[in-house]
């Protein structure tokens, strides 16, 4: 039996969850504005976030009638979530975020609704990707930072009062280049597979593109010292290369590369050994080097199941705390509770973006391309929360949708845009589950 | 169809990664966060202790001695009689607790342990705001005050106790300090050469000096001594193998004195003479009997430090003869507190029982208006027989008359001692003001670095005006 993506079901779901998502985000602000000093940002940032949710919704439903209905719904509350702890731990980072957000979302439904996007990332892939790389390669010569500070990573370029991080944007591009790629040589890579006793001959094919994005992941790590998403980039290619040839091999391939870039990075960069450093032992440290991600693991202690309830956490004492380490501050607010919340919601993000490239049977490229997006989106998520439970050495990256950061969501929001574009143009669900 | 396959093993993979993340969170969020908590460099600790909105502390009459007020949108600590700092103590973010302060932190600041399930829904989900209990004091403000007044730059001690309760009415250690600017003055009373922490009052070792011939006395009595013995030359002055020389308190008409008048007059050459003519007097036992080896202490505030020799009469074995001079002296190893030897004195003042003191009546958990009692029936010592008691009473009652060179009224009874520490003298006033309708107060009264009778009498008189009003 098939249906429909937008059955009245999931509709109504998703319009539950945007009301359930509206009266948090309300909610939370209203209680930071009770807790804490908070000036008509706040509650300009509620609207914004409001009017972001009710006009995305109604022009998904009128310009994409069958998208998926979940994943708006869901990025939203997200993002809302965002906004309320960016908005207790710095409020002018927050009258920020909410401009960013309501950009994102206008980003994200021209990235929906626009009709030959998906079409234009597959045919001019090189001239795409060629110009990301030059915006990358820019901020080489042209990088700021916005904190001012003289030995902070440059990855920022700036216009004028405005900064934008072309890695963010080359999250995406990579993707639509890799998927298109990979797409183009899955069947010579299927052909190569089904030869009997020859399953090594289509390694070479893709072992220029795998060197070649293990190159560009070493440079921008080298140059700018951008250890997170030089390691996302690299993960998400592998996992790729790893779905269109469904060859176990490129997992542990792709793991020995990342070994052996940890190792030479660990001896060749301060800011890598200091990570690994006081990822294996911070104690001794912890008024020094390792304050960040001492106070860090003190917050989920302090939130314990129930939380300190919103803006009621002293998170605040985390450096940055706003950006990188907001599940910190997230787990010390809303307790073991909200931590579950926020991995919940990524799981079904996961779950929902693996569904729609599966529901595109027979065409690689939109396959590829919605696994990309998700992936992305979801080790990404992944890499910085297990940064900073100390599972991993901490990566520097963001948590989609809910860290502060300007290129960020607009990055998260066009991959969702795609997303939603995608699961418009895919096959029905089928109702015992694509997965 | 590998596709589909490497979808769900990616599907898989991200799942069992969101599950490590959430089994990692759970982990520090229950099992291993309780250290992490604990640890001095968690500013929540801080946070957690500013927050607290701690109980009033109140004195006996209940007038408030110490408040939390709101200042700059902070809750701070206020102590409206900085007098009573002695008894009261301080709070301070940065600097900790000290004296009542720190006693009954666990009833002020509402520390408790979780005892029902509304109690833990309490503290882990609603995050109520902890509110402390408010205590009362035996402290006398007045008292407490007159006291400050009239030792004014002095180096010393005073405690006052209720005779028979044991409640503690005043406890003064000077030099003191303002509780209400003690972040502000906190390097200068650190370094500041009276020691302005160090409570006298509890914890300073002195040397018994001449309240040593109390001890003494008692245990002449207790052993029938005849009392009517004269001594010939009980005027003279004593000089140690030190080159310390120790004369009476106040000169004697005549240098023929009994046992009885030498102690009114604070001589020590009776006592001198005391133990090789009564060899019935056992002074280790007499030494045990008040206590000396284990002092008198507050629950809860510092207590006094050991000091180098040997305190115990029991390691002390007295053997030779210098030594047990020395001893029947007062400037032996044995040393005691004013907190000590004013629980002595409330003994000798009723029924030659010690009742243990002890500072704290009342509590008042937040929002009741009615006081629940918390004081316990004091743990009653015998020291001396009621007999005993009786008969120093008489002779402290004398030493008075003596002392102030007027007839007493038989209400007040207080003996004068001088003892040397080593490197200054000091002058105690030990006594008790006990009235006909049965109310008893011992006090004690020390002034470090003096000799000065005449201060001390004053101090003792302005004592003894507050005292009649209490």
């Amino acid at each position: 039996m098939r249906q429909p993506a937008q059955t009245p079901a999931n509709r109504r779901f998703a319009y539950l969850l945007l009301v359930f998502a509206t009266i948090s985000v309300f909610a939370g602000m209203a209680a930071i504005s009770l807790t804490r000093p908070s000036g008509p940002g706040l509650w300009v940032g509620l609207l914004i976030w409001i009017a972001s949710a009710l006009v995305g919704t109604a022009i998904l439903n009128r310009r994409l009638p069958t998208h998926d209905p979940l994943l708006f719904p869901l990025v939203m509350y997200l993002s809302g979530w965002g906004l309320v702890a960016i908005q207790g731990l710095a409020p002018p980072f927050a009258e920020r975020q909410a401009l960013w957000l309501a950009i994102s979302v206008a980003a994200m439904l021209l990235t929906a609704v626009f009709p030959h996007l998906l079409r234009w990332l597959r045919v001019y892939r090189y001239i795409i990707l060629g110009g990301a790389l030059l915006l990358l390669l820019a901020t080489i010569v042209f990088g700021r930072n916005p904190s001012g500070f003289e030995f902070a990573p440059r990855l920022w370029l700036s216009l004028g009062a405005v900064y934008f991080q072309p890695s963010e944007i080359m999250k995406v591009i990579l993707v639509a280049f890799m998927a298109s790629y990979l797409g183009e040589q899955s069947a010579v890579i299927r052909a190569d597979q089904t030869e009997p006793g020859l399953r090594i001959p289509f390694l070479p094919r893709l072992a220029g593109p795998m060197l070649s994005m293990w190159l560009l992941s070493m440079v921008i790590l080298i140059w700018q010292r951008d250890l997170g998403t030089a390691m996302l980039f690299f993960i998400v290619f592998i996992l790729l290369l790893y779905l269109t040839t469904g060859d176990f091999r490129m997992l542990l391939g792709g793991a020995l590369l990342v070994i052996i870039a940890a190792a030479v990075a660990f001896h060749l960069f301060d800011v890598v050994k200091l990570r690994v450093d006081i990822w294996l032992n911070p104690w001794p440290e912890a008024d020094g080097r390792a304050y960040q991600i001492v106070q860090s693991l003190m917050a989920f202690s302090a939130g314990g199941i129930f939380g300190t309830g919103v803006g009621l956490g002293a998170a605040g004492y985390i450096p940055v705390a706003h950006s990188d380490f907001i599940f910190a501050a997230l787990a010390e607010e809303w307790g073991l509770l909200g931590v579950i919340g926020v991995l919940s919601s990524f799981a079904v993000l996961a779950l929902r973006g693996l569904s729609i490239g599966l529901r595109h049977s027979g065409r690689v490229f939109p396959r590829l391309l919605a696994a990309g997006l998700t992936l992305m989106l979801v080790v990404q998520a992944l890499m910085i929360m297990a940064g900073v439970l100390k599972l991993l050495p901490l990566t520097g990256v963001t948590l989609p949708f809910i860290s502060y950061g300007g290129s960020s969501l607009l990055a998260c929001y066009i991959m969702i845009g795609l997303l939603l574009r995608l699961s418009a143009e895919a096959a029905p669900i089928r109702h015992a589950g694509a997965l | 169809m590998h596709l589909a396959k490497g979808f769900r093993h990616l599907l898989a993979g991200a799942l069992a990664c969101l599950l490590v993340i959430a089994l990692s969170a759970t982990y520090w969020a229950i099992a291993g966060g309780r250290s992490l908590l604990l640890r001095d460099d968690n500013p929540r600790n801080f946070l957690a202790l500013a927050a607290i909105q701690r109980g009033s502390i109140y004195d006996r009459n209940d007038r408030l001695l110490a408040e939390t007020i709101v200042l700059s949108s902070a809750l701070q600590r206020h102590y409206p009689r900085p007098a009573a700092y002695s008894a009261v103590g301080y709070y301070s973010l940065r600097f900790g607790a000290g004296g009542a302060e720190a006693a009954y932190d666990d009833l002020l600041s509402g520390s408790r342990q979780v005892s029902s399930l509304a109690d833990y829904f309490e503290r882990n989900l609603l995050r109520s705001t902890q509110i402390g209990a408010d205590i009362r004091l035996s402290i006398d403000a007045d008292l407490q005050h007159s006291l400050t007044a009239s030792m004014s730059d002095a180096r010393g001690a005073a405690v006052v106790l209720n005779a028979w309760t044991g409640e503690i009415h005043a406890l003064l250690s000077m030099p003191g300090f303002d509780p209400n600017t003690l972040d502000e003055d906190w390097d200068a009373l650190v370094a500041a050469a009276g020691q302005p922490f160090f409570n006298r009052a509890l914890q300073g070792n002195y040397q018994l000096g001449g309240t040593m011939y109390t001890v003494l006395m008692a245990e002449a009595i207790a052993s029938s001594f005849d009392l009517s013995q004269p001594f010939s030359q009980a005027d003279a002055l004593i000089e140690l193998e030190d080159g310390l020389t120790i004369s009476c308190v106040i000169a004697p008409d005549a240098p023929d004195l009994t046992l009885v008048d030498a102690y009114v007059y604070g001589c020590p050459a009776p006592f001198q003479a005391l133990l090789p003519r009564e060899p019935r007097i056992n002074l280790d036992a007499a030494l045990q009997g008040f206590a000396f080896d284990d002092p008198i202490t507050l629950s809860g505030f510092p207590h006094p430090e050991p000091i180098e020799a040997p305190a115990a009469p029991s390691a002390e074995p007295l053997a030779d003869e210098t030594r047990k001079l020395r001893a029947a002296l007062g400037q032996g190893n044995v040393t005691t507190t004013p907190l000590h030897m004013a629980a002595l004195m409330a003994a000798i003042a009723t029924d030659g029982s010690v009742r243990s003191p002890h500072l704290q009546t009342a509590a008042r958990p937040p929002g009741a208006r009615q006081w629940q009692e918390t004081a316990p029936n004091p743990a009653i010592t015998p020291v001396v027989s009621p007999d005993v008691a009786k008969k120093l009473q008489a002779m402290l009652r004398q030493s008075w008359s003596v002392l102030r060179n007027a007839p007493g009224s038989g209400k007040v009874g207080a003996q004068a001692a001088i003892s040397w520490s080593g490197e200054e003298s000091q002058i105690w006033l030990n006594g008790f003001s006990a009235s006909a309708d049965g109310a008893a107060y011992a006090f004690v009264l020390v002034l470090e670095d003096s000799a000065d009778l005449s201060r001390l009498l004053a101090i003792g008189q302005a004592l003894l005006d507050v005292l009649d009003s209490l």
